[in-house]
């Protein structure tokens, strides 16, 4: 992701407040270390401080008490050889400066505000307290009192060995330590650099991790985005992949589910297109075909008139009635063509009813008998009682004439057509590859023994205009016509044929029950 | 001062002095000690041997000043037996009752207030310190002290004279500055043989005597003392009045008092007297100690 639109990213946002946040809690825990630190180095000055002054009271109460200045400087000078030791003053009980010793680099006034080199007084605290420490800047000083134990009662207590009550205390001195606060400052710049280096560190492992775990966590949400946004311009999209079951894995499976929809709602729109598209196709080769088949009606009746007026004038037996026969022959089939293309393209209005297709078919035999001609034997096989489906009775003797057509074509040299009405229930039966749906239906079959049709044959005779036969002979519009009446009927057709094994028809239609018949019979 | 504390009692005592005849014979005595130490109560031992009377014993330090004074009074005995400074002290403000003191320091340096009051001290005087000095010490020739003029001026005179006429010489040293004696007890260093301790409040302190043990051991100068207490501490040998015998010839003085009642004032210093020997001390300083010493002295090591 390149840095710039990662700056813009919500995961910047999240990444940036938890970083800061970061920030805070890594200066306020080096803030309080270095505090803490702070105040442990100087404890411990504070310590060395006391203790130093403590100890050089307590070894050197003799010399002071014998103002001894000799011995005095022998042990303060072994305290002046002490790290950070800047300067001592040794006084006595009066406040006199008993000695003084320090280090050149020492301020000319001790932290207690006393002028040393002055060789004076002890300055006297307010209401004669005097303080254990005092800070200066650049040093600290260390008053610890020369105590002297001496008795209540001089006289006994020099012969025998004293009880505590009779001891008593004296002051009768003071010794001062100064020391230099500049090892404060060093050890503070370096706990300063050391937890500098700490937090410093802190934040950017901490910031790295961060910045990965954002960046994990972003990553579903970023491809989310990505599709969303390629799927906003119209491109095919991949399926998001589906990371987690949080609300981002749920966001995920949920545009899933709503590109898939969009998937299915833009082929079943291509496919309504498509249909529309071949339905306008349809509808103006059907007005072209009317107007044509109109025209052309008129100059075949013209056509028709002049050759019979022709023939009638022609003698009897005269050889060129032959031709006056074909051409009359001819203009029937062409009249014949026009009418078949005329049923095609008709915007017929359908008149649903409920009929009974044996009756139909009882009353197209006579005519069916005639059409299958001398060679192919006609069998009619139908139930006793009327099987009834609404249908359009005009619409099914075409479905009936078309498919006997197409039998006895199949069956030059003759054969058996059989036509069969029965009344079949369809169920729901697991790997049923077909329709129709399950239910009732009337089933009208047609069937010959012809020799059948290889499978590519089969695959394409419901398409209009295909047609294996002659030109001049077949149209191939005949199945398609059928086609289109049983769809108009919402039924089915279906067809079975081997190479040499003969052809059956079977038309479903939905049946209408004795009840839903009566019903349809009084509503109209 | 005593009709300016307490006129009534004042009144009380004087009646029972005059009016009621006191019994003969050593009645009920109270034993006041300034703290309860095992020299004193040896003192009281002693004082019970000899005196044959009821003693009550009441420690001054445990027991408040007011309630003590109580008590006494209650008690109502025929004489006091001070044991030591402090209890001397206190018994000033009984009244009207004899007083007969022990392990008092020096009975010449008793306060005006203390003058009336008879007793044994547990003085020990310069010669019997030179005497006991040059027993243990028989080759020492200078004998090296520190000394404040104000309380041990004559103590310093007499042993100076003890020393000249055994023909031997006194270093001493006067000061009356504590402070001064570290860079004294420094300033004797090859001028002596023997450090004698004199009993003098300015001199002696812990920290001087510290001061001065070590001073002993560096120089290989024997210390000479005066109290067992620093025997144990380091000292080489000392001299110490005996306790118990200054509690019997308290005990005797009391008796003498109540009998005879003329209101004569008995003053003794300790007849007996403790040599003690620091066997270890003197080993390390390289001293033998001879044969009769050996026998004759107490060992505190
Ligand atoms: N019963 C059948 N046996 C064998 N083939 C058949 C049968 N019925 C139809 N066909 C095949 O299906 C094709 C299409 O039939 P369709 O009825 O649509 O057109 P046609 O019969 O060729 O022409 P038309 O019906 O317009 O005269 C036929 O050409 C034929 O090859
Ligand atoms: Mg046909």
């Amino acid at each position: 992701m390149p840095t710039k639109s990662f700056r813009k990213s919500f995961g910047f946002k999240v990444f940036r407040s938890f970083a800061l946040s970061i920030l805070v809690v890594a200066i306020v825990l080096s803030a309080l270390l270095v505090y803490y630190q702070n105040s442990m180095v100087k404890k411990d000055l504070y310590k060395e401080g006391t203790m130093l002054a403590d100890m050089l009271a307590y070894s050197i109460r003799t010399w002071v008490f014998a103002e001894n200045k000799d011995m005095l400087k022998d042990a303060v000078q072994g305290v002046m050889g002490q790290k950070n030791v800047v300067a001592v003053v040794v006084y006595n009980a009066d406040r006199q400066v008993l000695i003084i010793e320090k280090k050149q680099s020492a301020d000319k006034k001790d932290p207690f505000g006393n002028d040393p080199a002055a060789a004076g007084k002890m300055r006297m605290e307010q209401a004669g307290i005097i303080p254990k420490t005092a800070e200066r800047e650049g040093t600290i000083g260390f008053l610890s009192p020369v105590v002297l134990e001496t008795y209540k009662n001089m006289e006994e207590a020099i012969y025998f060995e004293e009880s505590p009550k009779q001891s008593v205390q004296h002051v009768i001195g003071y010794v001062e330590v100064v020391l230099d606060k500049g090892v404060l400052r060093t050890e503070m710049r370096s706990i300063l650099i050391r937890n500098a280096v700490a937090t410093l560190l802190f934040l950017l492992a901490g910031s790295v991790a961060i910045y990965i775990a954002v960046r994990r966590l972003m990553r579903p949400l970023t491809n989310l985005a990505a599709s969303v946004r390629s799927l906003g311009r119209g491109e095919t999209v991949a399926q998001v992949p589906v990371e987690s079951m949080d609300e981002i894995g749920r966001l995920a499976t949920d545009f899933n589910t709503m590109s898939d929809n969009l998937k299915k709602r833009e082929a079943e729109k291509e496919l309504l297109e498509e249909k529309l598209r071949y339905a306008q196709k349809m509808e103006a080769v059907g007005t072209l075909a009317r107007g044509i088949a109109h025209d052309f009606n008129n100059i075949l009746a013209t056509l028709r008139g002049s050759i019979y007026l022709i023939d009638k004038k022609l003698p009897a037996h005269d050889e060129l009635r032959q031709y006056t026969r074909q051409v009359h022959g001819s203009i029937a089939r062409a009249q014949n063509l026009i009418r078949g293309l005329l049923t095609f393209s008709r915007t017929q209005r359908i008149n649903f009813r409920p009929a009974d297709l044996g009756g139909i078919i009882r009353r197209l035999q006579p005519m069916l008998t005639n059409m299958a001609g001398e060679g192919v034997h006609l069998k009619v096989s139908l139930p006793e009682g009327p099987v009834m489906a609404m249908s359009d009775s005009v619409q099914l003797e075409q479905i009936l004439m078309n498919l006997c057509a197409n039998g006895r074509d199949a069956m030059p040299d003759g054969g058996v057509l059989s036509i069969s009405v029965e009344m079949v229930t369809v169920g729901s039966e697991a790997g049923r590859q077909y329709p129709p749906a399950p239910g009732r239906y009337a089933v009208m079959s047609v069937r010959d023994t012809g020799p059948g049709m290889d499978e590519k044959t089969r695959e394409r005779i419901f398409e209009p205009y295909f047609t294996t036969k002659d030109v001049g002979k077949g149209t191939g519009l005949g199945l398609a016509i059928v086609y289109g009446i049983v769809k108009q009927h919402r039924g089915w057709i279906w067809v079975e044929s081997e190479k040499g094994e003969g052809t059956i028809f079977r038309v479903y239609l939905p049946l209408l029950e004795k009840n839903e018949e009566d019903m349809e019979n009084k509503s109209r | 001062m005593l009709n300016k504390r307490d006129p009534i009692s004042v009144v009380l005592l004087f009646l029972l002095i005059l009016g009621l005849p006191v019994s003969a014979g050593a009645g009920e005595i109270v034993a006041l000690k300034s703290a309860d130490i095992q020299p004193y109560n040896e003192a009281v031992e002693g004082f019970m041997k000899s005196c044959r009377c009821d003693v009550s014993e009441i420690v001054l330090n445990e027991t408040a000043g007011r309630d003590v004074l109580e008590k006494i009074r209650d008690a109502d005995p025929e004489a006091v037996f001070a044991v030591g400074m402090d209890a001397l002290n206190f018994s000033k403000t009984i009244g009207n009752v004899p007083v007969v003191y022990s392990m008092v320091p020096n009975s010449q340096l008793l306060s005006v207030a203390q003058q009336n009051a008879s007793g044994v001290s547990m003085y020990i005087s310069p010669e019997k310190f030179i005497a006991a000095i040059l027993e243990v010490f028989p080759h020492a020739k200078k004998i090296g002290l520190i000394f404040d003029a104000r309380h041990s001026g004559s103590f310093v005179r007499d042993a100076d004279s003890a020393c000249r006429a055994r023909g031997i010489e006194l270093v001493a040293e006067k000061t009356s500055r504590p402070g001064d004696i570290p860079t004294l007890i420094d300033s004797m260093r090859g001028r002596i043989d023997v450090f004698l301790m004199v009993p003098d409040v300015t001199v002696i302190n812990p920290e001087s005597v510290k001061y001065l043990l070590l001073f002993s051991f560096r120089n290989k100068v024997p210390v000479f003392t005066f109290s067992r207490k620093y025997v144990e501490m380091g000292s080489a040998a000392g001299l110490y009045a005996a306790p118990y015998d200054m509690g019997l010839q308290a005990g005797e003085i009391v008796q003498k008092i109540v009998s005879e009642k003329n209101g004569k004032v008995i003053r003794a210093d300790a007849r007996k007297t403790v040599l003690v020997i620091n066997r270890k001390i003197m080993n390390k300083l390289g001293i033998r100690i001879r044969g009769e010493v050996l026998g004759r002295a107490e060992y505190a090591d």
